[in-house]
């Protein structure tokens, strides 16, 4: 009598199922939770994207109200100044990401070249406590260090430069934007690339150094291999927010003498939102602002792996 | 035993019921509110002093209903007007923006066949008092969708000069541009600093060129004899610019104005940095306590707006009284003439003085010329005159009838007070009304019109602004160049638009 006994190879999807549910039973009911907060909060609003194709009244709903096609879009690509708030958005966008991006890579491995423990703990400590100031408290600082009597301009004097109020020239603004956005945020940054550089085996530098290799050597050819794919992982993150330069910031620095290189894409629907309360074309705008996003991420995505073979997804 | 026990209850429940029925009947309306803000030591409106004494005097049972705590007021105000469970008066809520489609919905009532001086007395004095509130709740074709919210104007900005520098070079306080002119150049030939100002908020000299000022509440738009202008457009402008571009040039002008903010200009009054500013009615309390923080001495005070020699008198700071709140009354209310009633009641003078100086003996009392003056304990009480305002008076936030002017006077010191009618001179908030534009109705085709061309006309506004002051564009060559731009980005479709809202105001 040949007894037909399933062999791991033929289990049926429901048989595979119900093995994986009696192993993990406690695991997916520990994640149950949290895949029901982003379905009921991040997955259902998205129909309110409707507000976008709408004329939104508040006292007629989001089902409710008028629809108008694309016409919050075409508002939006045709007004005056369309053209310079979304180059100003990409241009401090990219600026932030080709300055920034590499600093915190840059200072993870410098850290971990220190041999003297206390000296590299208080380094550490120091780059990232900017990053727990609340950035009105820095704006504020920096406007104020910029004025004609503020201590930027001491130091250009004593450099022989004119003194002139530095948040007031148009050129400057970008620079002073990113590197204030450099000292704040690449110590907090640099922790992650410091986490990935002690996952590379020690065993690795050892063989380097019996077969000569140089510090210089090593960090370029072990270190930072062993780090790509974090910092492409990373990489590819950013690209995915490249439109989403924070208002904040923009806000609290920019006056109409900065405009041309300050006036970014949220910033002016910011005002346009004082005049006139319209949901809907905010929400176009919004929309734009992530269907480009996506674009870049999925487009770098694809660069990646064709090239590097990593990707995220 | 239980039957005693039972019996004893069943007399007690009847007692109860003879008593409830000995009861007066008191009328009873529900009234709704969502801006009118009381202090929050009161768990509901019922226990604060102010409503108390509304229904004491009113002699009205009223239901407060208010919405949750914390709930987005516009929300809030929504759910509310599209349930089916309306109140019977709604206060002080932003009324005007759908009330074409509340009255057509059948939510509010007309409230025009009750706006006599039988029904409604106080009302009808004070609309013939001012023609222009009348004007602030009506629909274009005549009905009436409520009582209007008013806070009497007041002039909140103005110049302030630093007098011991005027003393020591021996100068007048300045009347006129010229005297300006001479007085910046002598301070800063003197002590090296002159004149600092916050761009739109430092536009004081352009009323000397008989414009108001261009401001974020005005956006540039302004009425003369019924004719809906723009400022960039005038002549007046560019001599104002002129005069800007010359003081800055000469180093006159604080090259930081755009960076400046009004804790950097009192900052630098304080520390003898600059002769002249403009600022605020409590400017010069900001700069006297900065000054004891620095140690540093020099008395500022209030001056008037500069004319023109030989010029007309200049038109400082001004708005207007109305705002867009109102109080209407809805479909479902049972008890019209109370509600009417109540409504007028509001305009009272009663009524008018509970609102703004509270309860007699409490928040306020009667001086010696029978006028209301606050108690020590309001203006400088621990808790904080906020805290005081919001639990006797009704002054914080939006009213339902009148924050008045006299209240203000009686809140303020004397040195905001002294600057306040320094800067107002001789304007009455009547002839403010002649100049600022009232609150439009606009239709929807015209809001998609005009939306997108205001943002991007105030931006190119404030950027060439910059750029002529500042010496960057020649107002010789460019100004041309800069009233094209204006007229692509397309101002004339706002002004067509924005006369034809004003004609309709002005036709009710």
């Amino acid at each position: 009598m040949h007894q037909i006994v399933p062999s791991a190879h033929h289990l049926t999807f429901l048989e595979k199922a119900r093995r994986d549910w009696r192993k993990n039973k406690w695991k997916y009911i520990m994640v149950l939770p949290v895949v029901i907060f982003f379905i009921v909060f991040h997955y259902m609003p998205m129909y309110g994207i409707i507000i976008a194709f709408n004329k939104y009244t508040p006292s007629l709903g989001i089902v409710g109200s008028k629809w108008v096609g694309i016409r919050n879009f075409i508002q939006f690509f045709e007004d005056y100044y369309f053209v310079r708030v979304v180059r100003n958005t990409f241009l401090i966008s990219f600026y932030s990401l080709i300055f920034g991006f590499p600093c915190p890579i840059i200072l993870a491995l410098m850290l971990n070249e220190l041999r003297g423990k206390w000296f590299k703990r208080t380094v550490q400590t120091v780059t990232y406590i900017p990053h727990f100031i609340s950035l009105v408290v820095i704006c504020g600082l920096i406007k104020h260090f910029c004025l004609s009597g503020g201590v930027f301009n001491d130091v250009a004097q004593a450099f022989g430069a004119k003194r002139s109020p530095l948040l007031q020239n148009p050129d400057y603004f970008r620079t002073i934007y990113v590197a204030s956005g450099i000292w704040q945020e690449v110590g907090w940054s640099s922790i992650i690339y410091l986490a990935a550089l002690s996952g590379i085996d020690q065993q690795l530098y050892e063989a380097a150094e019996i077969d000569g290799a140089g510090r210089l050597s090593q960090t370029i050819h072990i270190t930072l291999p062993g780090i790509a794919p974090t910092v492409i992982m990373l990489l590819i993150l950013n690209m995915g927010s490249i439109l989403n330069v924070g208002y904040e910031k923009c806000l609290l620095l920019y006056n109409e003498s900065t405009y041309e290189t300050a006036d970014i894409i949220s910033t002016y629907v910011y005002r346009k939102g004082l005049v006139d309360a319209d949901f809907s074309y905010s929400t176009a705008v919004g929309l734009f602002n992530s269907v480009v996003n996506m674009v870049f991420l999925l487009s770098t995505n694809a660069i990646s792996k064709k090239t590097a073979d990593v990707a995220l997804f | 035993m239980k039957k005693v026990l039972a019996l004893s209850l069943v007399l007690l429940m009847c007692l109860g019921c003879l008593s409830v029925s000995h009861a007066e009947e008191k009328p009873t309306l529900k009234v709704w509110f969502a801006e009118v803000l009381y202090s929050s030591i009161y768990t509901s409106a019922d226990e604060a002093p102010l409503f108390k004494a509304i229904e004491e005097k009113t002699g009205i049972d009223i239901e407060w209903v208010e919405p949750a705590a914390g709930a987005d007021v516009a929300t809030a105000y929504n759910l509310m007007m599209n349930s089916k469970e309306l109140p019977d008066v709604i206060w002080a809520a932003d009324i005007s923006a759908n009330a074409l489609s509340h009255l057509d919905n059948g939510v509010i009532i007309d409230l025009a066949p009750y706006l006599n001086a039988e029904t409604m007395p106080n009302v009808t004095a004070l609309y013939e008092a001012n023609p222009t509130y009348a004007l602030a709740c009506k629909t274009d074709d005549g009905r009436v969708f409520g009582t209007v919210s008013v806070a009497e104007y007041e002039c909140w900005q103005g110049p302030w000069v630093n007098m011991t520098w005027l003393e020591e070079c021996g100068l007048d306080v300045p009347e006129t541009i010229d005297d300006w002119d001479e007085m910046l150049h002598t301070f800063k030939d003197e002590f090296g600093g002159a004149l600092s100002i916050v761009t739109l908020q430092g536009n004081l000299f352009l009323g000397a060129y008989g414009l108001p000022k261009l401001a974020a509440t005005n956006l540039g738009f302004y009425q003369e004899n019924g004719v809906v202008k723009y400022i960039p457009q005038q002549e007046g402008y560019r001599q104002y610019l002129e005069l800007m571009a010359g003081w800055y040039a000469d180093g006159l002008l604080d090259p930081d104005f755009a960076s400046n903010t009004n804790d950097i200009l009192v900052n630098k009054a304080a520390n003898n940095e600059i002769g002249a500013f403009e600022g605020f009615q409590v400017s010069g309390a900001q700069v006297a306590s900065a000054q004891q923080l620095y140690g540093t001495t020099g008395e500022w005070k209030a001056v008037a707006y500069p004319k023109l020699e030989g010029g007309e008198r200049p038109l400082g700071e001004m708005g207007i009284d109305t705002l867009a709140a109102a109080t209407a009354i809805t479909t479902s209310c049972e008890d019209i003439d109370t509600a009417v009633r109540f409504l007028d009641w509001m305009y009272s003078d009663e009524a008018i003085r509970l609102f703004n100086f509270g309860i007699e003996g409490e928040s306020y009392y009667i001086d010696e010329n029978g006028n209301p003056q606050y108690t020590e304990t309001f203006l400088s009480g621990p808790e904080g005159m906020v805290e005081y305002a919001l639990r006797y008076t009704g002054i914080v936030g939006n009213v339902p009838n009148i924050k008045s002017f006299a209240a203000s006077v009686a809140r303020n010191d004397p040195a905001s007070n002294e600057a306040e009618a320094i800067w107002k001179a001789d304007w009455t908030n009547a002839e403010w009304a002649q100049i600022v534009l009232p609150v439009l109705g606009a239709t929807e085709e015209e809001n998609a019109i005009t939306n997108n061309i205001v943002t991007a006309l105030t931006t190119k506004v404030v950027e060439a602004q910059y750029e002529f002051i500042t010496g960057a564009k020649n107002l010789d060559e460019d100004w041309d160049a800069f009233q094209a731009e204006l007229e692509e980005i397309g101002i004339d479709a706002v002004l067509e638009i924005r006369q034809a809202q004003l004609d309709r105001v002005n036709n009710r």
